[in-house]
């Protein structure tokens, strides 16, 4: 599979814990990107992970020195990853706090449709469900339609939300680990000269719970971005499975390898 | 699904609210048969509509050892047992580490959800609950472990999903993939589209003047995915063509002029190397609310020309009630069946087309024909459009 | 009720089900138009008129038979509470 380059990548995580925070006592320590404000009544409906949605992308346009209406088309392709953004709209619901207005909200499809609607993103579209691999996959699923020529942009989009559900989640340690941060990352991918190939080893994964969980991969490019060279691998665990993703000339551009971050 | 390589549907297996096999769930088709009932297994009787197509009793498997209590599971099984199951795929000779899963749903694990949040905190409850847990646990059941992923492009799920294992097999990083989708009925989603006034307190009519909301259902549809090189001769079809598009127009209602779904077929038809005028059947998404079957109409008159209204246009979600993640699967299989017994399923519960939805609608009783070249199409909410092009064994 | 205790429980009803801002709310007129597409209306499209009429259902205990063209009866807060009223008065 061809390699895609990379055109940006606008990503949100809270601020670094200090050492205090540390600690593991019975629940899961959630750090959190919280509230989202943004004037106007055309997000009065939205949710947080819409909103979250929308920033990444604003930081991915930022750095890719585009106007707010530069990927909208057919042209641009869509693939949103998650593992649970959509489970604070669904518990908010199940809890009742909402009526008919809310429940589109609570399929994963709407936070891709937050951003489809307001930067009128009309390609291709894919949504994957699961953890790290989720990303790798999504990420794969970019070349495959840059490489076909069924789009000449993609967006791979990960959203993470916990503070709304962190007392189911912490009934969960084994799943989920003592620790999960909170965040929103958009890439930007455009047709490159690498090579890129996913495959799912049969062996055993490394421990690891990830912290992001789908958006880690996301995290750990911008990560690698900042440093050299021009080949990445990307590592994804899940349930006890995982994928591994060798992308040869992903970082093409040495002095260009800055991510658009927000420290929330 | 880029590249030559053709991709076999060889086999496919079914659990749904009009039969527990394929063979049930076509003569049901066929003959007009409805799944539709009153909602018994949680409480509605503060809906305003408490009807839906419900499986009452999941009947094919015996013993459940091993298997958790998660409905959405336990359907997905039900399925794979239709499927073949685990004898079958040994019968195929699938190293287990090239076996890949891909299951596309709307609602994932969240019948698992309310029963967390209604007190009941085992463990077990939250990894089940998350999207992914059914199509993990459906993984774990038939001993796969190559890629395992699960879609959720809303109503689109079951299309994406059958894509998506296509994709793998053509990327050679799966010698079999067992792909589908699946969704139950629970509270948490007759509550959201009763809140919606979604729901109708009559028939589910698709295309019909009369026609007043959809109905919602559950089940799980399952098939199995080989390149042709791999696939014997037993063959259920081929899958010939997928293509995706955001509506970029509105989180839940769909846009009038249909041009997302439009440009999902066009995308579909030129993967699939085919031209308008060799579409034999449409599957229409055809929900049975005042607003899709008309945008459906509109798609339909945009992506195929002059052919949209001279090809057979049929919909099965009236007897099956909207299946959710499992309905675009449901619908590519009864495509399959159609070409392979060289007749349509009738449209239940249309009697009075609506002169805005002017095609060739198959209604009444089932019509003579065999489909070479399918089309199937669905809308989910988010305006996530999606085509399937599928074609007959041959 | 009378039609300004109406108009209120509308204004309460943007805030709490259609999650409209309350200084947005508090500053709408009766003359305040609703559909999406009119000029310094509040702009709620088809998810939100569905809320509203179910909202509006409940909250008065009427029944809105949507089989019929509601246009009129919707198009601005002062329509709308007139329209309640007259349900109530039949009542």
């Amino acid at each position: 599979m061809r390699g895609p380059s990379i055109r940006a990548l606008g990503l949100l995580t809270p601020p670094a814990p200090d050492a205090a925070e540390a600690g593991s006592g019975p629940g899961v320590r959630v750090r959190g990107l919280g509230p989202r404000q943004r004037a106007g009544d055309r997000y009065r409906r939205a949710r947080r992970e819409g909103l979250l949605a929308i920033e990444a992308v604003e930081g991915a346009l930022a750095e890719a020195g585009l106007p707010r209406d530069g990927l909208a088309g057919p042209a641009t392709g869509l693939v949103y990853v998650t593992a649970g953004a959509y489970a604070a709209s669904n518990v908010a619901f199940l809890r009742g706090a909402g009526g008919g207005i809310h429940f589109p909200y609570t399929a994963p499809a709407a936070v891709p449709a937050e951003v489809a609607i307001e930067f009128r993103l009309a390609g291709p579209y894919g949504i994957m469900i699961g953890g790290p691999p989720a990303a790798l996959e999504g990420i794969h699923q970019a070349a495959a339609w840059l490489e076909e020529g069924a789009a000449d942009r993609v967006l791979v989009l990960g959203v993470e939300v916990f503070e709304e559900c962190v007392d189911l989640l912490g009934r969960s340690r084994r799943l989920v680990g003592p620790a999960l941060v909170e965040t929103a990352a958009c890439l930007v991918l455009e047709p490159g000269r690498g090579r890129l190939t996913l495959e799912w080893p049969a062996s055993p994964p490394p421990r690891h719970a990830p912290r992001h969980w789908a958006c880690e991969p996301l995290v750990a490019l911008a990560g690698l971005r900042a440093g050299p060279g021009t080949d990445v691998v990307l590592h994804g665990a899940w349930r006890g499975r995982h994928a591994r993703l060798v992308w040869t000339g992903a970082l093409g551009r040495p002095e260009a390898n800055r991510t658009s971050g927000a420290i929330a | 699904m880029a590249g030559p390589e053709r991709i076999v549907v060889a086999r496919a297996g079914v659990v749904t609210p009009v039969g527990q096999d394929l063979d049930a769930f076509w003569s049901a088709l066929l003959t007009g048969a409805s799944g539709i009932s009153t909602i018994e297994r949680f409480f509605v009787g503060d809906l305003r509509v408490g009807r839906g197509g419900e499986i009452k009793k999941l009947a094919r498997v015996r013993d459940w050892t091993g298997v958790p209590e998660c409905r959405a599971t336990r359907l997905l099984v039900a399925a794979a047992e239709d499927l073949g199951g685990r004898r079958e795929l040994g019968a195929v000779g699938v190293d287990p580490a090239r076996l890949g899963v891909v299951v596309g749903t709307a609602l994932g694990g969240v019948e698992e959800g309310e029963r967390a949040l209604a007190g009941d905190g085992r463990r077990r409850r939250l990894r089940d609950a998350l999207y992914d847990g059914p199509g993990e646990n459906l993984a774990r059941w038939l001993g796969a472990r190559g890629p395992v992923l699960t879609v959720s492009t809303a109503c689109a799920s079951g299309a994406t999903a059958l894509a998506l294992g296509a994709d793998l097999l053509r990327q050679g990083r799966a010698d079999a993939v067992v792909a589908g989708g699946y969704d139950p009925l629970c509270r948490f989603v007759m509550r959201g589209f009763d809140a919606l006034r979604a729901l109708t307190r009559d028939e589910v009519r698709p295309f019909d003047r009369r026609r007043a909301g959809l109905l919602l259902g559950e089940g799980a549809a399952l098939v199995l995915l080989l390149r042709a090189r791999d696939a014997g001769p037993r063959r259920l079809g081929v899958l010939l063509g997928y293509g995706s598009a955001s509506e970029a127009h509105h989180v839940s209602a769909p846009d009038p002029e249909g041009r997302g779904l439009a440009r999902a077929i066009r995308a579909a038809l030129r993967q699939a190397g085919v031209a308008a005028d060799e579409v034999d059947l449409v599957s229409a998404h055809g929900t049975g609310t005042p607003q899709n079957d008309p945008a459906e109409t509109r798609a339909l008159r945009h992506a195929l020309g002059p052919r949209a209204g001279r090809v057979p246009v049929n919909a099965i979600k009236s007897g099956l009630g909207h299946t959710m993640g499992a309905a675009a699967t449901f619908e590519a299989i009864m495509c399959l069946l159609a070409a392979r017994h060289g007749v349509i399923p009738p449209t239940r519960g249309l009697e009075e087309p609506d002169p805005a939805c002017d095609l060739d609608l198959v209604y009444g009783a089932p019509r003579t024909g065999r489909p070479r070249v399918c089309l199937s199409t669905s809308l989910g909410f988010g305006g996530a459009s999606a085509a399937l092009v599928l074609g007959e064994a041959g | 009720m009378t039609q300004k205790e109406i108009l209120d429980e509308l204004k309460t009803m943007l805030v709490e089900r259609l999650r409209f801002d309350p200084r947005r709310a508090a500053d709408a007129t009766p003359e305040t138009t609703l559909p999406k597409g009119v000029e310094g209306s509040l702009g709620l499209d088809s998810l939100d008129f569905i809320e509203l009429s179910v909202a509006t259902e409940e909250r008065f205990g009427i029944v809105i038979d949507d089989t019929q063209d509601l246009g009129a009866a919707f198009h601005s807060l002062d329509s709308l509470s007139r329209f309640v009223l007259g349900k109530l008065g039949a009542a």
